[in-house]
């Protein structure tokens, strides 16, 4: 005959036995110890986007020439260097363009009031919920004004052709971290859609990130055209263009890219 | 086991079960949050919903595989059987953070637009003619509707309701899981350049379908294969071995034809029975269970039936197919047509030496 088996035998709603307690305890342990290290070693692994910011905390208000196409900017002094202009790109909240604000203060001296969006020498305003265009009461000054509006005007600086990621703006410039990549490539879709301004991404020698924005052949935005190329690696010909301390990329033909 | 449909079903020990899966869960989730915040600050912080998404995911595929490994391993070692007990919880635990997944998802990245972004999940995230750009985000969300399917019907309930179609319903967690390392694999793994995010992949679907592989050829729930058992009458006797083969409250299984396994149990030292083997809950093998307090037991759940007419004792009411032995000499013979489910039949006997 059988010896009695030894294998403890188990029931949920009966009492475990001993031996399956001291196996479960092991377990326990085992699990535990590979859930923390699993937990440290992913959350480890992941990489910065770089440097960038977004300030919540409050709004800031700046003062320059509204100019609406193709993509919403203000153009104003550089405050720590007078000498030249900053080009200051403009947003609406959410995955949306700034263009239906801003297009009532086309070429107006203007205060701007948002939080802005920073990364390397680029410069984002997402605008304020209340109120966050106001014309400067006295018109601003001509000259100040004559000054910015020579800057926003295009400059050729003749032929390009660019390998990169089309991106959106709004996003890679530090609203979400990362705001590039496959996987977000369905957010900078939306985005795109809604008018934000887009951005083709080039990896330079020097391993920075160099951004164009890139407007269609009749110079307007090409946000919505080039949406669904969103986060797509795309070699993009065209005219290189300065616009303030902005460059962009007049894309030779619409939609072959 | 229970006779009445309640929404949760607590004992003692799935509450303990439980508190060691969520203690698991916040652990993890914890861990991931804090070491990202420590490690990534001010400018070069990543996103908190950013951390989120991806401390849910890993959690939730951690989970998946886990899920998935308890099956082969309670087959190939009987003391992970308490693992199987409850892993039901496990199994909707698992819903829970990979539903909280897909809505951060849906929320951070397909919201706050122009577009719907329940359609811009379906309709945007790329072009299905590109490797780089293949849309992962669909075959989340359709692994994700499997998974609620699931967890909508994991319940006694549902499993009394849809019969057999009930275990059809939950190997769809294949499916699921697949449609998962698709979605990982176009998604996040095409961003990954540490190696980490393909070796957890890797080392996932290895363990899962070795231990499966592994299970399914070496650990057969049954000691004896019968073949030619059943005639076209369906009476002839088999011989199926020595009672001495069978230890005292516990059983042997035989297959008899290609689908069919008999459990043969001695119980109270000198009585054989043959039942079904298969339990009428979730199809445990009833012939892995142990005789206690007189009724048969599943390994499983612990779901009960009597020797002697294969019922669930008063009030449950679960009922399995019976079968007639007989002894000749030690050697038990088995008539393979099987008695309607809760069919009593004659106790089978051991003489006694001496009488």
């Amino acid at each position: 005959m059988n010896e009695p088996s030894k294998k403890p035998f188990f029931v949920g709603y009966l009492d475990m036995p001993v031996q399956l307690k001291r196996f479960y305890l092991l377990v326990v342990l085992l699990l535990g110890a590979f859930v923390a290290l699993a937990g440290y070693t992913i959350a480890s692994q992941q990489k910065s986007t770089g440097p960038a910011l977004w300030l919540t905390d409050a709004t800031e208000t700046i003062s320059g020439l509204l100019v609406v196409d193709p993509y919403p900017v203000l153009h104003r002094i550089d405050p720590d260097n007078p000498e030249r202009t900053e080009s200051i790109l403009l947003v609406n909240q959410g995955k949306i363009s700034a263009h239906d604000f801003a297009r009532p203060f086309q070429n107006k001296m203007v205060s701007i009031t948002g939080y802005p969006i920073l990364r390397g020498g680029w410069s984002m305003y997402e605008l304020a919920s209340q109120q966050p265009i106001k014309v400067d009461e006295d018109g601003g000054n001509e000259t100040l004004k004559s000054r910015l509006a020579a800057s926003a005007k295009p400059t050729s600086l003749g032929a390009v052709s660019l390998s990169g990621e089309v991106a959106d703006s709004k996003c890679f410039l530090g609203v979400m971290k990362p705001g590039a990549g496959s996987v977000h490539k369905a957010c900078a879709e939306v985005c795109l859609l809604g008018g934000i301004p887009a951005m083709l991404l080039v990896q330079g020698e020097d391993d920075k990130k160099y951004g164009y924005m890139l407007i269609q052949s009749d110079g307007s935005s090409a946000s919505k055209l080039i949406s669904k190329r969103a986060a797509d690696y795309l070699k993009i010909s065209g005219e290189l263009q300065q616009r303030g301390d902005l460059l962009y990329i007049k894309m030779a033909e619409n939609g072959h890219f | 086991m229970s006779h009445e449909f309640i929404l949760v079903n607590w004992n003692k020990r799935k509450q303990v079960y439980d508190i060691c899966l969520w203690i698991g869960i916040a652990l993890y989730l914890s861990l991931f949050v804090l070491v990202s915040h420590s490690r990534f600050q001010g400018e070069h912080s990543i996103s908190s919903l950013i951390i989120l998404i991806r401390a849910f995911s890993t959690c939730g595929f951690i989970m998946l595989t886990l899920i998935l490994c308890i099956g082969p391993l309670a087959r190939i070692d009987g003391r992970f059987l308490p693992l199987l007990y409850n892993r039901r919880h496990f199994g909707v635990s698992f819903f829970i953070i990979a539903l909280i997944h897909g809505a951060l998802a849906i929320f951070w990245y397909h919201s706050f637009g122009d577009i719907n972004p329940i359609v811009s999940v379906v309709t945007s995230g790329g072009d299905y003619q590109s490797f780089n750009s293949f849309p992962f985000q669909l075959f989340g969300l359709l692994a994700l509707l499997i998974f609620f399917v699931m967890a909508a019907t994991s319940h006694d309930y549902w499993n009394a309701v849809l019969g057999p179609t009930w275990k059809t319903l939950h190997i769809l967690v294949y499916p699921g899981y697949a449609l998962l390392i698709v979605h990982i694999g176009f998604g996040a793994m095409q961003e990954d350049n540490t190696g980490l995010l393909p070796s957890m992949v890797f080392a996932s679907v290895i363990l899962v379908g070795g231990l499966h592989v592994y299970s399914a050829l070496f650990c057969t729930r049954a000691n004896k294969m019968i073949d030619s058992a059943r005639n076209d009458s369906g009476t002839e006797w088999v011989e199926v071995g020595k009672w001495q083969e069978i230890e005292n409250d516990r059983a042997i299984t035989v297959s008899v034809g290609k689908d069919e396994r008999v459990a043969i149990f001695r119980y109270d030292e000198n009585k054989l029975c043959a039942v079904s083997n298969v339990c009428q809950h979730q199809n445990g093998p009833l012939g892995e269970g142990k005789v206690i307090d007189g009724c048969i037991t599943c390994p499983w759940h612990g779901y009960q039936y009597r020797p002697q007419d294969g019922c669930s004792p008063p009030p449950f009411m679960e009922k399995i197919e019976t079968y007639h032995l007989k002894l000749q000499g030690d050697v038990i013979c088995l008539n393979p047509q099987p008695l309607p489910a809760g069919t009593a039949r004659p106790v089978t006997e051991i003489p006694v030496a001496g009488n």
